[in-house]
């Protein structure tokens, strides 16, 4: 039976976590999309074309992007 | 959107006022800054290798975890914005925003209204203006209308007196004309 610390880490490529973060984060992005689109129809069917719902789409879009674009470029 | 008469318009559109969305935003705010609260507390007492594989990560698992919250906080303030009352010169229609995917849609012809009564209690209602409204019917219970901390509620009652009279006067003087 194998024995040591509980606490030690696999030694795992760099690669590998690369490629797994980046798989994550394209499955995350999938969903955030289907359920932003969701907001964004609502918005547009129920909110009219007032400029309140203008100004909060377009915050709502901005910042989505921002973070999304941070996140893929902190991929280790 | 709103299947309205030729001749209507929309006279006043009422919303549920911002401050009852103030508690998810002090909760939105409170959980994006809690990673680094976290994070100082976890560099401190976690064994070097596992924080400096958190870490080496951190601001990828960071910006999912705003972009958690962003979307969560944009789902409930469509749920405030879409819950809203259109009063138009013959009727009032109440939209329920229950969930993204749950609307209830309800009109209330002001002939049938018998009384507008408002409720603003407590300093931050008094102050900023804001409380319930409720029309009863002439109808039974289930038809009255409940509006839970409306923006302005005196000034929606004002106005909702002013077309309920106009539609006694229009039915009075219809009748003396058919007569």
């Amino acid at each position: 039976m194998p024995t040591g610390d509980i606490l030690t880490i696999p030694n795992v490529p760099a690669e590998i976590i690369s490629g797994g973060l980046t798989g994550f984060f394209i499955l995350f992005l999938v969903g955030y999309a289907v359920v932003a689109a969701v907001l964004v129809y609502h918005w547009q069917k129920y909110g009219g074309r007032t400029r309140r719902i203008f100004i909060v789409e377009t915050l709502f879009i901005t910042v989505s992007v921002l973070f999304s674009a941070i996140a893929f470029f902190a991929i280790p | 959107m709103l299947n309205l008469d030729p001749n209507e318009t929309i006279v006043l559109e009422v919303h549920r006022h911002w401050y009852v969305l103030m508690p998810r935003m002090c909760l939105v705010f409170f959980l994006a800054i809690a990673p680094a609260i976290f994070s100082s507390v976890l560099s401190a007492t976690t064994p070097v290798h596992i924080s400096e594989l958190l870490f080496s990560s951190s601001t990828f698992i960071y910006m999912l975890w705003l972009l958690l919250l962003w979307i969560s906080f944009f789902i409930t303030w469509t749920n405030y914005y879409l819950d809203v009352w259109f009063v138009t010169e013959k009727r009032i229609i109440s939209i329920d925003q229950v969930s993204i995917f749950h609307r209830r849609i309800s009109n209330l012809r002001f002939d049938k209204i018998q009384d507008v009564s408002i409720e603003m209690k407590g300093v931050m209602q008094t102050m900023l203006k804001f409380g319930d409204i409720h029309i009863r019917t002439a109808g039974d219970a289930s038809e009255n209308f409940f509006f839970k901390n409306a923006e302005n509620p005196d000034d929606v009652r004002r106005i909702i007196f002013e077309h309920h009279a106009d539609a006694l006067d229009n039915t009075r003087s219809s009748t003396v004309r058919t007569e």
